[in-house]
């Protein structure tokens, strides 16, 4: 009997690399309407927009008053970091790098994205639950490991290594 | 950590997706059932649905050969469609939120969510909401996902494999 049959699994991961590429498309596709310099489309609602509407219709008093008084008056400053780690955690998510490292901080992004947005007219929170789920997955999966860079990165870590996890 | 350990909690991993995926479709049902002036699943409600999403002041969706087909099958009938819209959701969130048939119901749900990312694309709705439901269903479904805290656990401890592959 082998491990799977011992362990009545049929997991396919598969399916969960194929996912982590396409969220990671979606973290890529959505840096469209928040480009530097000026975070902002030629049409259509830019990041400040965005930033609005979260201290507009806040769900959670003091996150609206901190993207009041912190975020905004800090635009520049937020825009990019906004900017790098969507750029980041997508590159990772699509070449499957350091996987669990992305699925951390996306699953801590789709967490702030829902919170800001939650009672925003138009959004639908479920849409921001499935991402934080989706980056728990990849955290629990490890899935860079198939069709991923973290597949060969793994082989060539030493198993005492930190940096092991991340793979 | 070892393989069997990951391997283990994955399943667990994509069991909660089953199950929220469950509890978005009930939610969502029931929101339906209840919507004013007409529930969706009426066929005053399924034509007013259409009518918003290919309106360019509505949702604005631009697949045409989408609303034609539906023009020519469902809206012919949409009492009778409604109907069994409204059974084959509330079947299809229970079945997954208690992992029941998993398989069967997971492959439903890809169609389903898959013909919501037409019925929607090129509107104003973020279209990626129906990118991720359509990839978690299909993760659902190829992933055994309701063989961990699930009721086809104990169907296929019981039975063993499903004389169908696409049952549990």
């Amino acid at each position: 009997m082998n491990l799977k049959q011992a362990l009545n699994i049929q997991t396919s991961l598969w399916p969960i690399a194929l996912c982590r590429m396409a969220i990671g498309v979606l973290w890529l596709f959505s840096l469209r309407w928040k480009l530097p310099p000026d975070f902002a489309p030629q049409s259509g609602r830019g990041l400040m927009d965005w930033l609005l509407l979260e201290v507009q219709y806040p769900a959670f008093e003091v996150y609206a008053r901190f993207v009041e008084s912190v975020v905004i008056p800090n635009f520049i400053l937020f825009a990019w970091l906004i900017f790098l780690a969507e750029l980041l955690v997508g590159l990772s998510l699509l070449s499957g790098t350091l996987t669990r490292l992305s699925g951390v901080l996306g699953l801590l992004m789709s967490i702030n994205l829902g919170i800001g947005l939650l009672e925003a007219p138009g959004e639908w929170p479920w849409s921001y639950a499935m991402m934080a789920m989706w980056h728990g997955v990849f955290i629990v999966s490890a899935a860079g490991r198939v069709w991923g860079v973290d597949g060969w990165l793994r082989r060539r870590i030493k198993t005492s290594s930190g940096l092991r996890w991340f793979v | 950590m070892t393989q069997s350990v990951e391997l283990a909690r994955t399943r667990q991993a994509v069991a909660i997706l089953r199950i929220v995926l469950g509890i978005i479709i009930l939610v969502t049902w029931w929101d339906n059932l209840n919507q004013q002036p007409n529930s969706l699943y009426s066929a005053e409600g399924l034509q007013g649905l259409f009518n918003w999403l290919f309106d360019p002041n509505g949702n604005g969706s631009t697949l045409s050969w989408y609303k034609a087909l539906m023009d020519a099958t469902i809206l012919r009938v949409p009492g009778l469609f409604a109907t069994f819209q409204m059974v084959t959701e509330l079947l299809m969130g229970i079945g997954l939120l208690a992992g029941g048939l998993t398989r069967f119901f997971g492959l439903a749900a890809i169609f389903f969510f898959f013909n919501l990312y037409l019925a929607y694309f090129g509107g104003h709705e973020w279209i990626w909401t129906y990118v991720l439901l359509t990839t978690s269903a299909l993760v659902v479904t190829l992933a055994y996902a309701g063989r961990a805290w699930g009721v086809d656990q104990f169907i296929f401890q019981s039975r063993g494999k499903p004389p169908i592959n696409i049952l549990w």
